[in-house]
């Protein structure tokens, strides 16, 4: 059985939402698309076509290989001039092991907690609507060849399986199917233990202070910060990378990521999107971008950006203070035989890349000559050399090691490999627990001030090693 | 961002019209404490909103600084005409809580009344 999800025609009222394609808007803090390839995989499907045109760019870099849904993605095109059955005719022989056919903007809304099962019961499936939303199911090769040829009148409607496929068409029905999950259908879509008994969903790396109140059911995304006194809830669903200031009152509402409401801001009944107010009822908006009332948060692709000149820069100066002193203190350890620099492979900027780690011998870490050594940060000097290379930043996260770290590269949404790190601060920088915790918290911290930081527990803690060893 | 100011029944009328915002606030504040200063039987005081197309924090917090002034004479200051995205703006910092807001002017002066 294979998927074909047609995805290609604009809808023009997701403007008022953002620059983000339908396909990719969140329901319930996840994309529609999410929810298609979920259907997929419980009916057992392996190869998913995706028809893109409109947004293909940013639909592509979210749904890529498919690997993360245990999906093989096929990525084609139709022109605007060619309906989205029209793709089916160019090669009806892939769909003879079945077809899940969508078109326009769904929702496969679960009617019960059950899961699809992947042999639906018998007949096929088919829904149309007069916005041009299309879906049909149809099990097996014969079903199949009459969706080709038209016959809609011996198909079933998708009540059968207990689905109800909901078009999403206007802010008004994205807004009231974020409700209806807000409501606690959302656990429907959830694995178990991912959702909470009231309905509520809470994501990763979310702050909640005592103070603030929590009225379920609420869906907060992952990365979230709720100031105190704030109060949330009930029927609200808040995205990734939102921060809400103190003494805010949300309820009845929809902040998609990426956005700050100010101190004591009350949002009921609207859409926020960033710095924009939406009324879902007519989709009208003010866009305010108010750091006292609502506004944008940079995106996490951007934080770097401002000063990596800077960071350069210092890089350059460090590797030039660094050579003549690591040419003295280096050869005074070898010869002494108190450590040495030996190779490693670490995670960089995109790439993997060779470097060399200072490990000092049992005796080496008592002697005051390697406690100097490390006290001026001389054993991160080829780091040093591969910061003015470009190949990490001056600060960031531990450099991960290939290929004992693999996973957690593989893990972290954000990487940002840097000379210094939490862990250069610490005498013992080998724990993989604290540095895999600390490389996360990074991800969602990193900032000028957080370096900065850095940069000071890093001068602290190797100070404090060479007067204080013990 | 342009303000006109009126008098009618002893009841002071502002009439705003364009933007509201941290750009245009320091002029309007004064044109208003001018017009004010040399209005001493004035007490009462409708700000016609419906020419506003924008308002952000500073609008706002000019309309509050404004509402302070007008009640320290022991008068009030009555909000008329808000357009859609203003009111919107209203909304999310319950500002309906510290004005009384009416749909038109004459409804605000007649309340003052």
């Amino acid at each position: 059985m294979r998927t074909v999800l047609h995805v290609g025609a604009a809808r023009t009222w997701t403007a008022a939402l953002g620059n983000v394609p339908w396909p990719l808007l969140p329901l319930g803090n996840r994309p529609l698309l999410e929810y298609w390839f979920e259907w997929s995989v419980d009916l057992g499907v392996t190869d998913v076509h995706l028809v893109l045109g409109d947004g293909a760019e940013q639909i592509e870099q979210y749904a890529g290989d498919g690997s993360r849904w245990g999906l093989r993605i096929h990525y084609a095109f139709l022109r605007d001039d060619r309906s989205p059955h029209s793709y089916l005719h160019r090669n009806p022989a892939l769909w003879q092991d079945g077809l899940l056919f969508l078109s326009g903007p769904l929702f496969p809304r679960r009617l019960t907690d059950i899961r699809q099962k992947p042999n639906p019961p018998g007949g096929w499936y088919w829904q149309t609507s007069p916005q041009g939303t299309c879906a049909a199911l149809c099990p097996d090769g014969n079903t199949t060849t009459l969706l080709l040829h038209d016959a809609t009148s011996t198909a079933k409607p998708f009540a059968a399986l207990d689905l109800e496929l909901l078009p999403v068409e206007s802010p008004r029905s994205f807004f009231a199917l974020n409700m209806q999950l807000a409501k606690g259908e959302m656990v429907r879509y959830l694995a178990p233990g991912y959702g909470a008994a009231d309905g509520s969903c809470i994501g990763f790396n979310v702050i909640l202070p005592p103070s603030a109140d929590v009225a379920p059911s609420v869906i907060l995304g992952n990365d979230c910060r709720i100031g105190p006194l704030a109060s949330i809830g009930p029927e609200v669903v808040v995205g990734h990378h939102v921060v809400i200031d103190r003494e805010a009152q949300l309820s009845q509402c929809v902040v998609l990521a990426g956005t700050y409401v100010g101190q004591q801001v009350e949002i009921r009944g609207k859409i926020a999107s960033g710095g924009r107010l939406i009324d879902p009822e007519d989709g009208e908006f003010v866009d305010l971008q108010d750091t006292w009332l609502l506004a944008g948060i940079q995106h996490r692709n951007q934080r770097h950006k401002p000063y990596p000149g800077l960071g350069w820069a210092a890089s350059l100066l460090l590797l030039v203070l660094h050579v003549p002193l690591l040419a003295i203190l280096y050869g005074l350890i070898r010869w002494r035989k108190l450590g040495q620099f030996e190779p490693c492979t670490l995670h960089a900027r995109g790439n993997v890349y060779a470097s060399y780690r200072f490990l000092a011998t049992g005796a080496g870490y008592d002697a005051s000559l390697v406690r100097l050594f490390f006290a001026l940060g001389l054993d991160l000097t080829p780091r040093l050399a591969g910061a003015v290379a470009l190949r990490w930043w001056l600060c960031g996260q531990e450099p991960l090691h290939a290929p004992a770290d693999n996973a957690l590269h593989a893990e972290l949404s954000d990487y940002f490999p840097g000379v210094f790190s939490y862990a250069t601060a610490r005498p013992d920088s080998a724990d993989p627990a604290a540095a895999a915790a600390e490389a996360r918290y990074y991800a969602h911290h990193r900032g000028p001030i957080e370096n900065l930081r850095i940069l000071r527990d890093t001068l602290k803690g190797r100070l404090v090693y060479l007067l204080f060893p013990s | 961002m342009t303000a006109t100011f009126l008098i009618k029944d002893g009841i002071g009328g502002v009439f705003i019209t364009g933007s509201l915002t941290s750009a245009t606030v320091d002029t309007f504040r004064e044109q208003f404490l001018t017009w004010w200063q040399v209005q001493p039987a004035i007490h009462n005081v409708v700000v016609d909103l419906s020419g506003v197309d924008f308002l952000d924090s500073a609008g706002l917090g000019l309309l509050v600084a404004l509402l302070k002034r007008v009640s320290e004479r022991g008068g009030d200051l009555k909000i008329a005409g808000l357009q859609k995205k203003v009111r919107m703006v209203f909304e999310i910092t319950r500002a309906f809580k510290v004005f009384e807001i009416f749909e038109t002017t004459q409804e605000a002066m007649q309340a003052c009344g």
